[in-house]
């Protein structure tokens, strides 16, 4: 066996345990299937208004391109509110609270390596009993345009696995807040909210205000739904598209960089007892 | 005894408030959330309207009154009557022998033991901006107007209300029903918009999931009488309907509570 299947394969247990977990708790994916059909219904109509009174966006999208985008936006909206968000940041804050998170430390496991692993054990469950689902009934309801081209759709795959990997960056520095801020429900919906907003899941961020735009460009949450669906779209290829890419991965390891750095700080704060 | 009752749940919210006046570092970083929150649904609305000047047939400050009476009551409904939505734990946990002890209703009682201070904030937030856009709409002097907005906030209260303690109730025989609730409260951030622009299909959804009535169709009977007398007129019949039907289920509900829990 090589040393890094060696290193890995402890996770593996995790991986398991949270697809078991995710697969028992169907229901919660079907309502997440459901709101995440009726939100990207009501988004569609409002951008098709929208589109059909504005000559600045007509420039910026056809119609279909554009109810692409806020379809496919929907199918990676990985900030989506349901049992993966509540599931992810309830467990960190309880762990801290309750001091649970000492079985954690006591494993010969590295936590955040054991926590990405766990997230894409859940994002892989997401993606299959909610992703999918609702990109299948857009598509086959025609209102959905396929990938702009086989390699614009093999990329769209590449993208989204490193938009999960910016993602559990993202997870993993806010759960670690609730050390400090006791206050799961207010990091979740302020999360939820900017990561929606910046990473152009509700509006795409090329019909953003100049300012708006300078301060996406910024953040990491672009890496997250834009940048997939421009791919997806085809409106990024041959460098642009590796250029893309490679911002993405850059984003993720300065995340689980900062996640490592930040867990040194947050580690020493710890009370096993609770609190 | 009604004032006794209110005087009781008068205390028990002012106990509430004084706990969290202990926590003033989390009582405003949570406000401090909330507006960053906010803040950025409304850009998402001054974006919107920066394209199009109007949605559909609406003005940009008519579209924030509709969003605030459904948010508001949403609030009012998570702040004052939480136990709508708390009460699917203690059902289902089996936590309220001590509530069932003590001579204050049950749903008065735990309302006030849990009242959210998040919902709170959020509920001055809207309140603030609701009455911006009424100064806007300059409303403030068309008293019959006026009163059909409050008769819409109470609408949009009920109708929360009503839903939230329906799905509560039932986990007395379904068990966890916190996903569908979550569910719902989702759908929430995204009906501030004007049915009428949406395909047929849709309005229907969100008419028979009376969310319609949280929202578009109390203000726009409100400020638009004659175009919008079917189904405007009738949002606060449907806000006491869906109330009374949520308040025969949570009768039955409490019938059949069990100290032990209805944990499957």
């Amino acid at each position: 066996m090589s040393p890094l299947r060696d290193a890995l394969l402890p996770y593996w247990g995790a991986v398991i345990s949270y697809l078991k977990v995710g697969l028992a708790m169907r229901f919660n994916f079907f309502m997440s299937l459901l709101v995440t059909l009726v939100t990207s219904w009501v988004l569609v109509s409002v951008w098709r208004v929208i589109h059909g009174g504005s000559a600045t966006v007509q420039g910026a999208f056809g119609e279909e391109e554009l109810v692409t985008y806020v379809i496919v936006a929907q199918v990676v909206n990985l900030a989506r509110m349901g049992w993966i968000n509540r599931n992810i940041v309830y467990r960190s804050f309880d762990y801290v609270r309750e001091g649970r998170i000492a079985l954690d430390l006591v494993r010969p496991l590295d936590l955040q390596i054991m926590r990405y692993m766990e997230w894409a054990a859940v994002f892989m469950v997401d993606a299959f009993l909610v992703a999918v689902p609702v990109w299948l009934i857009w598509f086959v309801s025609g209102t959905l345009a396929p990938p702009a081209s086989p390699v614009a759709g093999l990329f769209f795959f590449v993208s989204v696995a490193l938009a999960w990997f910016v993602m559990s960056g993202i997870h993993f520095l806010v759960s670690l807040l609730v050390v400090w801020t006791y206050d799961q429900l207010g990091l979740m919906m302020v999360r939820t909210a900017i990561q929606e907003f910046f990473g152009g899941t509700l509006i795409p961020l090329a019909l953003l205000p100049g300012p708006l735009v300078a301060i996406a460009a910024v953040m990491p949450f672009q890496a997250i739904v834009y940048t997939p669906v421009l791919v997806y779209l085809g409106r990024l290829q041959g460098l642009e598209l590796l250029f893309a890419l490679g911002l993405q991965a850059v984003w993720g390891v300065a995340l689980l960089l900062a996640g490592r750095w930040l867990w040194g700080r947050a580690a020493p704060k710890l009370e096993v007892l609770g609190g | 005894m009604l004032g006794h009752l209110l005087h009781l749940y008068g205390v028990s919210i002012s106990l509430r408030l004084k706990r969290y006046a202990q926590y003033r570092i989390d009582a405003w970083l949570q406000l401090a959330m909330r507006l960053v929150r906010f803040g950025l649904q409304l850009t998402f609305l001054g974006i919107a309207f920066s394209f199009v000047g109007r949605l559909g047939d609406w003005t940009p400050w008519e579209v924030v009154l509709m969003w605030c009476t459904g948010v508001i009551g949403f609030y009012i409904h998570d702040t004052f009557f939480c136990f709508a939505t708390q009460s699917k734990v203690s059902f289902y946990n089996g936590e309220l022998d001590f509530a069932l002890a003590r001579p204050l209703p049950v749903y008065l009682q735990e309302s006030a033991r849990v009242m959210p201070l998040e919902s709170f904030l959020n509920l001055a937030f809207f309140g603030v901006a609701y009455a911006i856009a009424i100064l806007k709409l300059e409303l403030l002097l068309d008293p019959v107007t006026m009163l059909l907005l409050l008769l819409g906030l109470a609408a949009s209260t009920l109708v929360w209300i009503g839903i939230s303690t329906l799905i509560s109730c039932i986990s007395v025989w379904v068990g966890r029903t916190f996903s569908l609730w979550q569910s719902f409260s989702a759908l929430n951030d995204y009906v501030k918009y004007p049915l009428d622009i949406f395909p047929a299909p849709l309005q229907s959804l969100l008419t028979i999931i009376p969310f319609g009535f949280t929202t578009f169709y109390p203000v726009a009977f409100a400020l638009r009488r004659s175009e919008y007398l079917w189904p405007g007129a009738f949002s606060l019949g449907v806000g006491l309907l869906v109330f009374g039907l949520a308040y025969a289920t949570y009768v039955l509900a409490l019938r059949h509570y069990s100290s032990t829990g209805s944990a499957q």
